[in-house]
């Protein structure tokens, strides 16, 4: 991809666009492969997001000034 | 003067009546008030019957049955309560009493009142109102949480977080959630992470407790850090029958944290079990569709003019033939139709031909200008006339001339 990585939620969006573009439209054989294929491809994003995901949890340290700086919490 | 106008304005006890009983039960259609519960009488129909008083008054009370179920406490007499009701007068016997429907211990009570101000004045801000509440986003990618970050709340909302949905990082801006500026920190907690920006929901709430414990929850300094907030807010406070301030002005509800947890996030399992399903139908209907137009494409390679143009030149060749065959066949036997039809009429010519008749022996007598002699008018004594017979004919003249007899 060449912008900024797409996020989750606009990867489902975009695949569940096509799935209903596939679903009622009437689409040439060209389009609906074209449009499978980058349905599947959708797919397999979101699935390797999924499984290769490392959760980011931080704590919010405020100090006396009121500046604030992150703490990754373990668990 | 002022006597007679005086009695000219006199009521009956009736209109008296009536018009205090309207007075006060408008005044007091829905009160709270605090007492001692005295001269408690629990009657055989489910109804209870007592008193308030304090130092100084008393007001008869009555709670029906259906009210009085929902009463989660032993009632004692000379216990301190705290009653919800409205003011009723009975004109038989001129005596008013307070009709309640619901009733807290005192303690419990203050806080009850208190709360139901702040929430009519909330409602009646508009601070409840649906058109406020924002969307929840489907697939956080950060979610900020405001809550103690010691206790099972927080523990419960990490680990549900984590196995349903580790896409999304987490924030937690640990605050104090009750005591003594516990609304202040949490308020002020909303605010920061809403400033920040980089969470696109919070979740701000705690575990179970009582009525008190929860109370920061019913501050409307966090309700109003709540409605200032562009982030969407999920409160989370409690258990399932526990409401607070926070839950009417956030734009969702959840019944506990970790209810929240599971309302902000998919399950990972769902969404990979829809995956498969999709990428199979996918594959399925590309198949089906791949396949439908392989079958068009045989059928049209098939096809009878495609397959053997041959075929039907043949075909064309032989109908041809057919139909000359037939033609040739009506022909014929239209031929012969009007040939034996010539035949007939020429039987019947010669069934009247003149010749044939002289061949029968008959003759013919003719003028010299060969008109046929039919009358004894045609001819006259010495008229020359021509005989004809069937080799040849006669001249003669005429010797007489005589009429039939009639």
């Amino acid at each position: 991809m060449s912008k900024k990585e797409s996020s989750f939620d606009e990867l489902m969006g975009e695949l569940e666009g096509l799935v209903v573009k596939l679903e009622g439209e009437d689409l040439s054989l060209d389009q609906a492969i074209e449009s499978s294929e980058k349905a599947l491809d959708l797919i397999n994003a979101c699935r390797s997001r999924l499984e290769s995901a490392k959760q980011r949890i931080d704590k919010l340290i405020e100090k006396a000034d009121g500046s604030t700086s992150l703490e990754p919490i373990e668990d | 003067m002022a006597l007679q106008s005086e009695l000219n304005t006199t009521l009956t006890v009736s209109q008296l009546t009536g018009s205090i009983q309207q007075t006060l039960e408008e005044k007091y259609s829905a009160v709270w008030v605090k007492g001692e519960v005295s001269n408690l009488t629990r009657h055989s129909s489910g109804h209870w019957y007592f008193s308030l008083k304090d130092r100084g008054a008393q007001i008869g009370c009555v709670m029906f049955r259906r009210e009085n179920q929902s009463v989660r406490f032993e009632i004692t007499h000379g216990m301190e309560v705290t009653v919800h009701g409205r003011i009723s007068v009975y004109p038989p016997h001129g005596k008013y009493q307070l009709i309640a429907d619901q009733m807290l211990p005192a303690g419990q009570g203050d806080l009850h009142m208190a709360l139901e101000a702040l929430k009519k004045k909330l409602y009646e801000a508009g601070a409840f109102s649906a058109e406020l509440k924002k969307n929840l986003p489907r697939y956080p990618k950060k979610i900020g949480i405001v809550t103690s970050p010691t206790g099972a709340a927080i523990q419960d909302m990490l680990n549900i977080l984590k196995r349903r949905f580790p896409i999304a990082d987490i924030l937690l801006y640990p605050v104090r959630v009750q005591g003594d500026g516990a609304a202040a920190e949490i308020s002020h907690a909303i605010k920061i992470l809403d400033q920040r920006g980089d969470c696109d929901v919070l979740i701000i709430g705690r575990g179970g407790g009582s009525l008190e414990d929860l109370w920061a929850f019913n501050e409307e300094l966090v309700a109003r850090a709540i409605l200032a907030a562009d982030t969407p807010i999920v409160s989370a406070v409690g258990h399932e029958t526990d409401t607070t301030i926070s839950d009417y002005v956030a734009d969702q509800r959840a019944p506990t944290p970790s209810a929240a947890a599971e309302l902000i996030v998919p399950d990972q399992r769902d969404l990979l079990e829809r995956y498969d399903f999709l990428s199979n139908a996918l594959r399925q209907t590309l198949r089906k569709r791949i396949l439908s137009y392989e079958q068009k494409l045989d059928s049209i390679r098939d096809s009878y003019a495609l397959k053997k143009p041959v075929l039907i030149l043949d075909r064309l060749a032989q109908t041809l033939d057919h139909h000359e065959e037939n033609l040739f066949r009506n022909l014929q036997q239209k031929i012969r139709e009007d040939g034996s039809r010539l035949d007939l009429i020429e039987q019947g010519l010669n069934a009247v031909n003149p010749l044939r008749i002289l061949e029968r022996g008959y003759t013919v007598l003719e003028t010299p200008d060969k008109h046929i002699v039919r009358s004894i008018q045609d001819l006259s004594k010495g008229d020359p006339v021509q005989i004809r017979v069937k080799d040849g004919r006669f001249g003669a003249r005429i010797e007489s001339v005589e009429a039939n007899k009639k």
